[in-house]
């Protein structure tokens, strides 16, 4: 019984010791959710510099939204940083976001086109919703989406499903409206299932079927495409005309205290800042091969100019009331056996 | 007085269980309706969401697997406890490393095993990335399950009912079968366990089978939450599917429990030295060693290993979270401690006396069981981000979600192995003055202790290694070990992401070997005969 005893005394001390330090302690300051791989850096040097704490609460896109949405009303953040203005429009359509929350920058003219009317959220970076990541071997890289569905690419051409991967909505819907709209557009997306599109489930398998030689080419975002070309040199990045604007975004919670909206638009302002923004495509990996908005950046060395590519920028008011019918249209026919 | 005195006794007990049906049953049966309260129909209905196609895929995958599960267990779990095999401790070994090891973790390693260019256009890469291959990883990860739940049955029945059988009954084939009979109980256990984690499996069909275009329940659930702002309407109307297939499968439970369950373990009870495995045993015991070992740890692990030794480019950019480890070691041992805490007073009252309080408890908590793990943390962001249950941001919620999901595993688990011991043995006590105190510490203790004990160490690798529920209600600055995996998958940082994945696989194992050893210093109960250090 004595050695039950001593266990039992033992696991209240455990129990004790675990319950001590995981107790909250200490007002959390601003709360970001951020799914960018910079957002931690930028976190840490806004404390630095400010003195304001930032409480970082870094996931993926999907469980970011899926939070947010779950919160509705009653937000435990003060800022969340993702990539996808579709998303925040339909965020801010929902009544889940502050307005009016833009600073006022030397936006360039991309930039410009990016911001909302309301001021909802503010275009942070510019990525690309779809760029052909490929093999060096590859003998015509293709330049354009109707290259894809070529004889040469039969069976060669991998993308990620929509309906799972947050960043690849704004792909098939930039994919939809060069072909037409929607449902015009569908065609083309069939025409690529019928030249044997595989569908894998986020840019970490898609880019591994390209490696293992699965797959020919890659349809992922732009970032993800430069940083895994960067660290396997056999691979190539090509961007399609056209491309599709897939731009970072911060929005700012509705009803927070004077004080903590002072913090949360300073906290803009400072990620948009030429030292920051410096920082940020230094420290931000995958995400930091990202074309800035503002005048006063420039673009990381490995990114061709903007002005030599063509970007289509959606309108989030025309496909973000659509994606759910988009994804169901493409779970039931594409994914279809 | 004494009906007072007992009365005082359950208080704790009781109080516990309502706390916990109480905070099962809010935000569960919240989410559940939210299609049907007023004014959020919005058009959706049953019908409208509901695919035969998804609906028949998930019950035959769900089937399949379990089954093949199921029947491999009963056999692994004869090899353990009738036989003397000199591989059983290395068995075991394979089999906790296939039990913790995250499924995303183990279907990712057998991708990249594909991708080798020996092997990626084989016909093996044809039946894996099939039906088939969902089918086999689906069971393998509920093998650990099935020989467990089988073990227990297997070492009760013991060499003396064989014995009585073979005096009793003449005819060979009824004489096994009647043996087998009293195995149904635990089979039912672990096919409900099994098939119930099968049918909310998302990570393995998803990757799967998005790659062989196989529609699921839980596909069309994830389709509903990819939408912005999330669908959880849509997702609650769709998860009452899986909710009446988990409870399909719990009646398949009772009804062999109530039906051929008994006291095994009673005071005369001897146990008879297993003999050694005969030379045919033996090769089919090496043989389903090398398979368990090859498919289960060596190709997916070693895809982690290799990953792990890989040069990292900038570890300065993406340091290694190793505090996450440190966080879902404290979050598991609380989350598994209160989970066996509840679920072991349930179990001895539903002994004792099953009544409607635990039929129905059991009953509740079969949903939580049921529902996705991501669908499971909206319901509770959900429920308790309110100003009168302010809990949404504090560890305590995300114990109590964890805890939420293990106690019905565990109430199915250890169901068998508690109605095996026989209640005469503590009431032999009382009836000789043993003190209360004396008679849970020195009687029911030790012989509960074990199945207890294993139960703790599955809630804890389940918690420590958890991801969807972990991704919604994880305290902010406090990330847990499958948040931070995620975290450096998503960013391209696999060789970071494998060493955490192998110092957490290591942190269970030592966590679990303490325990073992700390369980066998204060309960070294062994029956006569019984081999000393049976692990279970």
């Amino acid at each position: 019984m004595r050695r039950i005893l001593v266990i039992v005394a033992v696991l209240a001390v455990i129990v004790a010791g675990a319950l001590y330090v995981l107790w909250p302690r200490q007002s959390q300051g601003l709360v970001l959710y951020s799914a960018v791989d910079y957002g931690p850096a930028v976190a840490a040097a806004f404390k630095q510099q400010t003195g304001i704490d930032v409480t970082l609460v870094d996931v993926s896109t999907g469980a970011l939204l899926a939070k947010v949405s779950a919160e509705g009303h009653r937000p435990a953040w003060s800022l969340l940083w993702f990539d996808g203005d579709l998303a925040a429009a339909a965020l801010d359509r929902a009544g889940l976001l502050a307005k009016h929350s833009v600073p006022d920058l030397p936006w360039n003219k991309t930039g410009r086109a990016l911001i909302p009317a309301d001021g909802a959220y503010t275009p942070t970076g510019l990525t690309l919703a779809g760029a052909f990541t490929y093999h060096a071997t590859l003998a015509a890289p293709p330049a354009h989406w109707a290259a894809l569905l070529s004889p040469a690419l039969k069976g060669a051409v991998g993308m990620n499903n929509p309906a799972i991967s947050g960043p690849m909505y704004p792909l098939l819907a930039g994919m939809l409206q060069q072909a037409g709209g929607w449902p015009k557009g569908q065609a083309y997306v069939l025409a690529l299932k019928a030249n044997g599109l595989h569908v894998y489930t986020k840019n970490a398998n898609t880019l591994a079927a390209l490696r293992g030689g699965d797959i020919g080419l890659a349809v992922t975002q732009s970032s993800a495409a430069w940083y895994t070309a960067s660290q396997y040199p056999m691979l190539r990045v090509r961007i399609p005309d056209p491309a599709f604007a897939l731009p970072s975004v911060i929005c700012a919670a509705p009803g927070l205290s004077p004080q903590m909206r002072a913090a949360a638009e300073k906290f803009i302002r400072f990620a948009m800042s030429p030292a920051i923004q410096k920082l940020r495509q230094q420290k931000g990996e995958g995400d930091g091969n990202y074309w800035p908005l503002t005048k006063d950046v420039a673009a990381p060395k490995i990114l061709p100019p903007l002005g030599s590519l063509s970007v289509t920028v959606l309108d989030p008011a025309l496909w973000g009331p659509r994606e759910d019918e988009v994804n169901a249209w493409f779970s039931k026919t594409v994914l279809a056996r | 007085m004494t009906v007072v005195r007992a009365f005082t006794r359950s208080l704790p007990g009781m109080f516990l269980l309502q706390l916990f049906a109480g905070l099962t049953l809010y935000p569960v049966i919240r989410f559940l309706l939210l299609p049907f309260l007023s004014g959020s129909s919005g058009g959706l209905s049953f019908a409208g969401v509901l695919s035969a196609d998804a609906l028949t895929n998930s019950v035959r995958i769900a089937l399949e697997s379990t089954l093949w599960a199921l029947a491999a267990g009963i056999a692994i779990a004869f090899v353990f406890e009738r036989r003397r095999w000199a591989g059983s401790h290395l068995t075991m070994l394979v089999l906790w490393l296939i039990f913790i090891t995250p499924s995303y973790l183990m279907t990712t390693g057998w991708q990249i095993f594909f991708t080798l260019p020996a092997f990626a256009h084989g016909w093996l890469a044809g039946v894996f990335f099939s039906e088939a291959g969902v089918v086999f990883l689906l069971g393998l990860k509920g093998l650990p399950f099935a020989v467990l739940a089988a073990r227990n049955s297997w070492r009760v029945i013991g060499a003396e009912l064989g014995d009585a059988a073979s005096l009793h009954i003449k005819s060979a084939l009824r004489r096994r079968a009647t043996l087998l009979q009293l195995l149904l109980p635990s089979a039912a256990s672990a096919f409900a366990i099994v098939f119930v984690e099968n049918i909310q499996e998302f990570g393995i069909p998803a990757t799967l089978g998005a790659q062989i275009h196989l529609p699921i329940v839980t596909y069309a659930i994830y389709e509903r939450l990819a939408t912005t702002p999330v669908d959880f309407r849509g997702a609650a109307l769709l998860s009452w599917q899986l909710v009446g297939l988990a409870v399909l499968a719990a009646l398949v439970q009772l009804h062999f429990s109530g039906r051929y369950s008994g006291a095994l373990v009673h005071g005369r009870r001897r146990v008879v030295p297993p003999p050694s495995c005969s030379v045919v045993e033996r090769m089919l015991a090496c043989l389903g060693l090398l398979l368990l070992a090859g498919l289960g740890v060596a190709v997916p692990g070693a895809n982690i290993v290799i990953a792990a030794l890989s040069p990292v480019r900038d570890l300065a950019a993406r340091p290694v979270p190793w505090d996450s480890l440190v966080y879902s070691t404290l979050y598991a041992v609380l989350a598994a401690l209160a989970a066996v805490s509840i679920a072991a007073p349930v179990l001895l009252r539903q002994r004792a006396r099953a009544g409607r309080f635990t039929h129905l408890l059991n009953a509740i908590s079969l949903a939580n069981m049921a529902l996705p793990g991501v669908v499971l943390g909206a319901a509770y962001l959900i429920a308790f981000n309110s100003d009168a249950l302010p809990l949404y941001g504090t560890p305590l919620l995300l114990v109590i979600a964890y805890v939420a999901v293990q106690v019905p595993m565990l109430l199915r688990f250890l169901q068998t192995p508690i109605e095996h011991i026989h209640p005469n043995l503590s009431e032999a006590a009382r009836l000789h003055g043993v003190a209360w105190s004396a008679r849970v510490l020195d009687v029911e203790g030790p012989l509960l202790a074990r199945p207890f004990v294993w139960g703790w160490m599955m809630a804890f690798a389940q918690v420590f290694f958890e991801l969807p529920i972990s991704e919604l209600l994880y305290p902010a600055g406090r990330p847990p070990v499958g948040v931070a995996l995620v975290w450096l998958n998503q960013s391209l940082h696999y060789a970071q992401e494998a060493r955490l994945a192998l110092a957490a696989i290591a942190v269970t194992f030592v966590v679990a070997g303490l325990i073992t050893w700390a369980v066998r210093l204060a309960a070294p109960l062994q029956l006569a005969g019984e081999p000393a250090g049976n692990p279970a």
